[in-house]
């Protein structure tokens, strides 16, 4: 699981058939020190993460594949969750 | 997110691999996003659904490639989607859309 911040979006016509009717967007990992780290990544979102918002992004493909229901689709990351305003992540 | 820059054909192949498609890819760099002509290192990947060269297209990569494939099939790289148009804002930044 990583910290990550939305900073885009993507859409795709001809797709897997597990990516259809789900959003697509641009997650920039994130250090503990709110720094990007590594390219961004294309991620589902199930819950309309908003562009600035910082979001828990998971790279775990099981759960993305029980999400968008299909044992094979090739989707790797997922959005597990919207983080509150103001979370601090210095220590 | 990657750049089809190629294409691969097998003369002799897996026997996994059947009317496969197989494109060179170049991935996308934190610089790539930005509007610069930096890529990662090439790599190939299975294509089911014609990407043609010069295209951006969506990619998985690791476990998540081959899940595609109802029997075991040794692919890293899968092309998932090809990408439309995609916007990007990185904060604090002019925004960047193709």
């Amino acid at each position: 699981m990583r910290m990550a911040r939305i900073e885009g979006y993507a859409t795709a016509t001809i797709k897997h058939k597990s990516l259809s009717g789900w959003r697509l967007v641009l997650a920039q990992p994130l250090t503990s020190a709110d720094e990007p780290e590594g390219p961004p990544q294309l991620v589902i979102d199930q819950f309309g993460a908003g562009i600035g918002s910082r979001v828990l992004i998971s790279s775990d493909g099981s759960e993305t594949r029980k999400i968008v229901n299909d044992p094979l689709s090739p989707a790797r990351w997922c959005v597990l969750g919207i983080l509150n305003d103001g979370v601090n992540l210095h220590t | 997110m990657a750049t089809v820059v190629g294409r691969v054909v097998l003369s002799v192949r897996h026997s996994a691999f059947k009317g496969e498609r197989l494109l060179l890819v170049q991935p996308w760099k934190t610089e790539t996003f930005a509007g610069k002509q930096e890529y990662d290192f090439a790599i190939v990947a299975y294509d089911q659904f014609g990407a043609a060269v010069g295209q951006t297209v969506a990619i998985s990569e690791g476990r998540e490639a081959a899940c595609p494939f109802p029997h075991p099939t040794p692919v890293d790289a899968y092309v998932a989607a090809l990408v439309d148009e995609y916007f990007y804002k990185p904060e604090g930044s002019p925004s960047k859309g193709v």
